[in-house]
């Protein structure tokens, strides 16, 4: 029986048409496999691009290249993305935090920031006519008109103020004192003068009372005549000379 | 994945053995297509070689059965029977081993494999065992009881009788 059914199962082969079909669809789907082997890659290429600009663009709009900080007694400073918008709001004292606590900035631009907080209801409270609103600015070499544009702010602002420029590298240390670094600008003014003063000082003190130490200083100085430090005057606001802008 | 020529090759090499075993699990020819097109696919997409040819045949072999199996599964096939089927199956069979072929195919489905594979491939019942995921032990009582279904199914077949009686000098049908 063994032999009966081998040679009945000889007679069974596949002939030419089901190997040819078979050959046949195995070329096709290889093609089809190598296209959408291809595809895939591409298209895998094309996702981690996109992903790349996306964390590149996401890391641009969170990484802060220029700052601004607003003195007056409420001390506030805000952090700007290169496209000039607010990253984060940072208050450094009791004041500027009550102000903040009701504004919402991130994401927004910075003369509609600084226009929202210097109109705020309680800023307005501290803007007396005696009152000095510093607007200091400091932004890498690489990013340009955050300056003029504050000074172009100003002019639409109810109250008057006065524009500095800082270098950005002061606003690391300005930061490692509690100090905004508007503040901290005007410490580093009035410490060329006296030299016992300390940043721990200036945290108390409002912007208008360390110009104030340092015009008097500076007039003292004039006064004497002799050996007067050729140091930009910070006497300007008692001049009642508004939005001018200083260099460090 | 494998390349089309050894792909090709191996459609060349086991055509026929793949053809066998769609033979006696499926009903028509379209059915045998498909199964072809299946298993040759696997066979491209598997990646692991093959210690000789022999584990190639008997890799392949485990395929053709379980795509034979998927496909009798299919509920649509399951359940419908084209007419063409018939004849298809008419001319598939060879007129001289009708008898033989017949009685296979009219065996339970758990001893076609095992008759097919001794008998037809020469595998031991350690070997059939290996391929098919069954005890030795089990496999040969598969085949002993297949084997004598096959005797009662071709007894009771005259044209099969006949023909026996005339092979063996009259003793009737043996091993």
């Amino acid at each position: 029986m063994a032999n009966d059914i081998r040679d009945a199962f000889d007679h069974i082969k596949a002939d030419e048409h089901l190997i040819e079909s078979t050959k046949q669809f195995i070329t096709e789907n290889n093609q089809k496999k190598k296209r959408t082997r291809f595809q895939k890659t591409f298209a895998a290429a094309c996702a981690a691009l996109l992903l790349a600009i996306g964390i590149t663009g996401y890391s641009w709009t969170k990484t802060p290249v220029s700052y601004i900080s607003i003195d007056v007694n409420p001390s506030i400073e805000l952090s700007l993305n290169r496209f000039g918008r607010v990253v984060s709001a940072t208050a450094f004292n009791a004041e500027g935090r009550k102000i903040l606590e009701t504004l919402s900035l991130k994401g927004k631009r910075d003369t509609t920031a600084v226009h929202e907080i210097i109109e705020n209801e309680t800023m307005q409270t501290f803007l007396s006519d005696e009152a000095e609103l510093v607007l200091t600015v400091a932004e890498e070499k690489t990013q340009r008109g955050l300056n003029r544009r504050m000074k172009a702010c100003s002019n639409h602002l109810s109250h008057e103020c006065q524009h500095i420029r800082a270098d950005i590298e002061i606003v690391e240390d300005a930061h490692s004192y509690g100090l905004s670094f508007g503040k901290y600008y005007a410490y580093l003014q009035l410490s060329q003068y006296d030299s016992g003063v300390t940043p721990e000082d200036c945290k108390h003190m409002d912007i208008s009372t360390i110009h104030e130490l340092t015009c008097e200083h500076e007039q003292n100085e004039t006064t004497d005549g002799e050996n007067a430090p050729s140091k930009e005057t910070r006497c300007h606001h008692h001049d009642k000379k508004h939005n001018q802008s200083h260099k460090q | 994945m494998r390349s089309e020529q050894e792909v090709c090759r191996a459609v060349e090499t086991y055509a026929d053995m793949v053809r066998r075993i769609c033979f006696y699990y499926l009903k028509n020819r379209e059915d045998t297509e498909d199964v072809f097109q299946k298993v040759f696919m696997k066979y491209m997409m598997y990646d692991a070689p093959f210690r000789d040819s022999e584990h190639e045949k008997a890799w392949l072999l485990r395929v053709a059965i379980n795509a034979c199996k998927d496909d009798l599964r299919n509920f649509f096939r399951r359940n419908t029977l084209p007419l063409e089927t018939i004849t298809e199956l008419e001319a598939e069979i060879p007129e001289d081993f009708r008898d033989v072929l017949e009685a296979v195919l009219s065996l339970p489905e758990k001893y076609k494999n095992p008759i097919y594979l001794h008998y037809y491939e020469g595998y031991s019942a350690a070997e059939i065992g290996a391929i098919l995921g069954k005890k030795e032990n089990t496999v040969y009582s598969l085949l002993s009881r297949g084997r004598r279904l096959l005797k009662d199914c071709l007894k009771d077949c005259p044209s099969a009788a006949k023909y026996y009686q005339e092979k063996t000098g009259g003793e009737g049908i043996g091993e």
